[in-house]
């Protein structure tokens, strides 16, 4: 009896002990590994600080292996223009050594251009859009001063305008906010024509609060969402009505401006720029006599290097014109093929004004190259004879333009913009000094376009940061 | 008799040292796997949230975020249901914590602010989101709590 007993005692005893010791090895392994786990991933990331030191002082660096650290060592691998041109890709991989195995994670950091383009169309002077048939934009616009929407036109988005008039023709509709604001020297009114209709709100604001005169008012059409107003308000209006509102007045919008371009980045090793006319440098405004039309022309560029074919378009290419002027005006090709990314820029004067513009991609649903063109033109005398009938502009447009939605495309110029015929469209956005739309241009934004290398701070900040394992 | 009595207390102490190991080793079983549990799905959730692309309209019992999965932008949602955390993501649902005691297991840390807002997003970037679980164990009653707060890398 009392070995049996002794035994049972010695049984309990026994769990007792083995339940203890199984808990407490648990709990340290798990704490260890815990430990070590938290410790890869600080050491992951300090190989992704020293990328991005190492890229601030050398943007050719590709990375470096078997970095030691505190607490472990760390991987770390740049792949440049990816995912885009410009772009640079990081991977670190850090391992930390414990008692029970190594413990790794790797992590991406992906640098991207700043945001620069945002709006579907932007003017940082005036915009007018016309045509009632063609007239749709998906995405938001934003004009510095007055805005004008022919009959009918459809705005998916919100209407911006810093210091003027949006002025809506019959049956516009807007489904987001409109937004205008003026000054003591009037503007800021948003004029609503028959059917005219603001999906969200509206508001008329002044920067000089109470003016002494051209208080903003909203009038005509219908507001779904609120209305506020400096002035008046004869809209109807579904949500709160303010009207003559003084204390204070409604804000106008922030002023904005177009999104510089550094033409030197063009020159960055990576880029790969075909160039006609050099030598460039700053400011780029020379160049030689003859590059438009060896450009037209489809000739070599200056280091002998061939001109990519309309069939199969891509690369980068830099058109440098000395005195450039009407007569020289860069023109592209009536049938394009995109093959892959590419940047036409040039300080001479661009137009569609051969046949009409058709561009698609090479590989419809397989390459979704992105297509950037860039004038830097300014009209002798800075004066803008242009119009929608054409003249001295920057870009122009005689027949329609029609960009497939397999290519994200972006037009900017710091001159004036203006497209003539109809039927219009694109994916991406429109970016001028100024803008005159005669009948219309679908472009429904493309968020492809919003960091483009060149555009804007020239220095890349962080666009994605992931986890890639385990 | 003097035996037989000896050994019935010394059989029934034992018997109660017993009762007693079995019982404990079962709520260290309890706390362990809890702890575990709650372990694994702090490191998942961890992971995901540092990640997060943008924030959804969020409380301290949802979280609703757009977070990288293999290079893909993934809808993830977080949801307390009674003393449940679900996950739910591509369509499917599943319970990854149990017997949380309080449903308000998210707050939300603004730049420039130092206390925490119980919602989601603000007028200010997001910069950290911080999880606390309070775990309500049986037999004997008791109170686990862990809490993280992570970095959004991605905000901004």
């Amino acid at each position: 009896m009392a070995v049996i007993t002794a035994m049972l005692v010695l049984f309990v005893l026994t769990m007792l002990v083995a339940t203890i010791l199984a808990t407490g090895t648990h709990s340290h392994t798990s704490t260890v590994r815990q430990v070590h786990w938290n410790q890869a991933l600080a050491v992951s990331e300090a190989g992704l600080n020293e990328a991005v030191y190492q890229l601030n002082q050398n943007p050719s660096w590709d990375g470096a292996t078997g970095i030691a650290v505190p607490g472990g060592t760390y991987d770390v691998a740049i792949t440049h223009d990816s995912p885009h041109l410009g772009w640079k890709t990081i991977v670190a991989s850090g391992r930390s050594k414990t008692a029970y195995g190594l413990v790794s994670r790797e992590i991406k950091e992906i640098l991207a251009p700043p945001s620069s383009f945002k709006y579907a169309m932007f003017s940082s002077t005036t915009l007018d859009i016309g045509g009632s048939t063609n007239c749709g934009v998906t995405g938001d616009v934003y004009s510095v001063n007055d805005m004008t929407l022919a009959n009918n036109c459809s705005m998916v988005g919100s209407v911006v305008v810093y210091k003027g008039n949006l002025s809506a023709g019959n049956n516009v509709g807007i489904s987001r906010d409109a937004w205008a604001g003026g000054d003591a020297s009037g503007g800021g009114n948003i004029l609503l024509s028959n059917g005219a209709v603001v999906g969200g709100n509206a508001t008329a604001g002044n920067a000089v609060c109470p003016p002494a005169s051209g208080f903003s008012d909203i009038i005509g059409g219908s507001i779904t969402g609120n209305a506020s107003a400096a002035g008046n308000i004869s809209s109807l209006v579904g949500g709160l009505l303010i009207k003559n509102k003084h204390d204070p007045c409604p804000t106008q919008p922030e002023r904005l401006t177009l999104p510089e371009f550094d033409p030197s980045v063009l020159y960055q090793p990576g880029m790969g720029v075909h160039t006609y006319g050099s030598p460039p440098a700053p400011p780029y405004t020379g160049g030689s006599a003859d590059a438009v039309a060896r450009f037209n022309a489809g000739q070599a560029d200056d280091y002998g290097l061939p001109k990519a074919p309309a069939t199969a378009f891509s690369g980068n290419y830099a058109v440098w014109q000395s005195n450039a002027s009407q007569s020289t005006v860069l023109t592209l090709p009536g049938n394009w093929t995109i093959a892959g990314d590419t940047m036409v820029v040039t300080n001479a004067p661009i137009a569609f004004d051969g046949d009409n513009l058709t561009v698609a991609s090479t590989q419809p649903g397989v390459i979704r190259p992105l297509l950037v063109i860039v004038s830097l033109y300014a009209p002798p005398g800075q004066e803008m004879s242009c119009s929608d009938q054409g003249g001295d502009c920057s870009i122009w447009g005689k027949n329609k333009v029609q960009v497939t939605s397999d290519v994200a495309t972006i037009f900017y110029t710091t001159g004036k913009m203006a497209f003539k015929n109809s039927d219009n469209h694109g994916n991406g956005a429109l970016y001028a000094g100024n803008m005159d739309v005669k009948n219309g241009f679908q472009v429904i934004y493309d968020s492809r376009v919003e960091r483009i290398v060149g555009f804007g701070d020239t220095s890349l900040v962080r666009y994605s940061w992931e986890e890639l394992k385990p | 008799m003097i035996t037989v009595a000896l050994m019935a207390v010394i059989i029934g102490a034992t018997l109660g040292v017993l009762e007693s190991v079995m019982r404990s080793s079962s709520f260290s079983q309890q706390r362990g796997e809890a702890i575990d549990q709650v372990r694994l799905a702090m490191d998942s959730m961890t992971k995901e949230i540092r990640q997060t692309a943008k924030v959804h309209p969020s409380t301290a019992s949802s979280l609703d975020i757009d977070t990288y999965r293999n290079g893909q932008v993934t809808r993830v949602v977080y949801s307390v249901s009674g003393s449940l955390l679900y996950r739910t993501a591509g369509g499917g649902s599943r319970q990854i914590v149990s017997k949380l005691k309080s449903p308000d297991i998210f707050s939300y840390y603004y730049a420039g602010a130092q206390t925490p807002q119980a919602t989601a997003p603000g007028t200010s970037p997001l910069t950290q989101i911080a999880i606390t679980f309070p775990l309500g164990l049986t037999n004997p009653a008791t109170d686990i709590v862990l809490s993280s707060a992570i970095q959004l890398r991605n905000s901004g």
